[in-house]
């Protein structure tokens, strides 16, 4: 498969990428960009307006004129994602872009605006909360932006006159809007993606899904569900004890905490698919009284290729992107930020094999979908107090 | 403040100010990174602990950078070429295994703000201000260290 079509495939959390409707941001931002070559252009040709306003800028101090380009830039993004998306946000966005371009006037005009800026900030950072809670994911383009407005406001404040107190106090407040805004990225995003495990629904951050539409399965499809459940419940029952597993090679030498992935190296380069007998990774739970088996996942071998869905819109494979992965010591440290970073001494991975989960405690409604966790506190429960 | 205010010209405030937001997001990324570690290991990983530190020494390095000591500038060079090489990696293996770059705000993140901030500290008046260079009139264009505030 050509590489660059492989992403192309799948449906990922929008917070990794940028909505549609965003394009006209981009758009603006050029021609905000454009706009000001063709004021430096007017301004060397005398056009005494454009004189004026290169003059007022060329006066600013460096920071103050670095501040201007961000505001330019931020109002453009904000009226260009609130004009992409007219209804519901779309018009506090307009809101905050108009604003943003009134304080940067106020700036060019040697006007009061430090404050005007910091209260405009504080709106954009409360909008942002909102479409948190309101399950509307901020992709990349509504980050970027957000973070822009938090250098902006890291002008104001980290320039207030008074004692180290209050410096200290200034810097905490950026430091806080910072977090604040990848908290709610990330918010909004989990919220959007909660339960989005079927063809045509928004997944969960770093999970990718394949393109498509759901659609109600056909009773031979929950046939054949229903039977490759039996079969793998069936096969893995043996490696409830984990001295087996190891026997059979799955790497289960240190289980901690929940869904721990136990693979086993050889079957996961040994040419077979969807052997019950041979999984490629259990799923164990860690309790105080031991490991307990949770299911099996299988995987395949190349990234890129396509899982088979053998019982059509049941068996839905996924993928993962954005991961990171530890180098020392290897393991999974968690998902890239949506500031575009792992943990230190960790790689991103752009992209994962195909893999399927199959849950095979009691209680499980869905078995090939993510493991409900009332249903696992249940099973756990019933296994610690017994019959 | 008055806008004359010699803590606000100059690229070393420019680049004060950029190495003091990079220290926020290196904030927010070590949060991340611990409480992803506790999810997935039930302990903070050796690379959470060490993106702390990273945060941490951002932000000691944005608040020392206006002593204007050379070394405070060598040390903050070599610390934004290192954030740069470890995007490269990561841009290697994304471009390698699936023809992509990195995310936009991954980009601006741990490229151009750390791009920018190496301009800064690498343009002729801030080499004068942490006295390695001089202006093309032999005067220094800053107040000298005892008048630049901390």
């Amino acid at each position: 498969m050509n590489k660059a079509d492989l992403l192309d495939r799948y449906v990922g959390s929008p917070i990794y990428g940028m909505a549609p409707e965003h394009r006209l941001a981009i758009v603006l931002v050029a021609a905000t960009v454009m706009a000001a070559g063709i004021l430096l252009l007017g301004a060397r040709r005398q056009h005494p307006p454009a004189v004026r306003i290169v003059e007022r800028y060329r006066a600013l101090p460096s920071l103050y004129r670095f501040a201007a380009w961000l505001l330019a830039i931020v109002s453009a993004m904000n009226l260009g994602m609130g004009l992409g998306r007219l209804a519901g946000p779309g018009t506090w966005l307009i809101a905050v872009g108009i604003a943003e371009a009134a304080i940067l006037r106020r700036l060019l005009t040697g006007r009061s605006w430090r404050w005007p800026l910091a209260s405009v900030t504080v709106v954009a950072l409360t909008v942002n909360l909102g479409l948190a809670v309101a399950g509307i994911t901020v992709d990349q383009v509504g980050f970027l932006t957000a973070l822009l407005e938090a250098t902006v406001l890291a002008v104001v404040l980290r320039t207030v006159e008074g004692g180290r107190l209050r410096r200290l106090a200034a810097s905490i407040v950026v430091v806080g809007a910072v977090g604040f805004t990848t908290l709610a990225s990330w918010g909004g995003a989990v919220v959007a993606g909660l339960g989005g495990e079927k063809l045509g629904e928004t997944p969960l951050p770093g999970v990718l899904l394949p393109k498509g539409t759901n659609r109600p399965p056909t009773p031979r499809e929950q046939e054949l569900a229903d039977r490759f459940w039996r079969d793998t419940a069936a096969a893995i029952a043996r490696y409830e004890d984990v001295a087996v597993a190891a026997a059979d090679g799955y790497l289960v030498e240190a289980i901690v905490g929940s869904e721990f992935h136990a693979e086993n190296p050889r079957y996961k380069s040994d040419g077979i698919l969807l052997d019950p007998a041979r999984p490629e990774t259990l799923v164990y739970e860690e309790t105080p009284d031991g490991p307990v088996l949770l299911g099996a996942m299988y995987e395949m071998e190349e990234i890129g290729d396509e899982g088979p869905m053998f019982a059509g819109p049941i068996t839905v494979w996924h993928a993962h992107d954005h991961i990171c992965f530890g180098v020392l010591p290897p393991a999974i440290t968690g998902f890239e930020s949506p500031l575009g970073a792992c943990p230190l001494l960790s790689v991103s991975f752009p992209v994962t094999n195909e893999m399927m989960h199959v849950w095979t405690i009691p209680g499980v409604d869905d078995p090939y979908t993510e493991l409900d966790e009332e249903v696992l506190d249940t099973y756990l429960e019933h296994r610690r107090t017994g019959p | 403040m008055d806008a004359s205010h010699p803590s606000l010209d100059g690229p070393v405030a420019v680049a004060s100010l950029l190495l003091f937001v990079q220290g926020a997001i290196a904030v927010a990324l070590a949060s991340e990174a611990v409480g992803a570690a506790i999810a997935f290991g039930g302990a903070p990983a050796p690379g959470a602990i060490l993106t702390v530190a990273g945060a941490v020494a951002t932000l000691v390095l944005a608040g020392r950078v206006r002593g204007h000591r050379r070394s405070t500038r060598r040390w903050i060079l070599a610390f934004e070429i290192g954030w740069i090489v470890l995007a490269a990696v990561d841009l290697l293996l994304a471009t390698f295994l699936a023809d992509r770059g990195l995310t936009p705000v991954g980009f601006a993140v741990r490229m151009a703000l750390p791009g920018a901030i190496i301009w800064s500290l690498r343009r002729p008046a801030a080499k004068v201000a942490f006295g390695i260079g001089e202006a093309a009139d032999g005067q220094t264009e800053f107040p000298d260290r005892a008048q630049v505030p901390a």
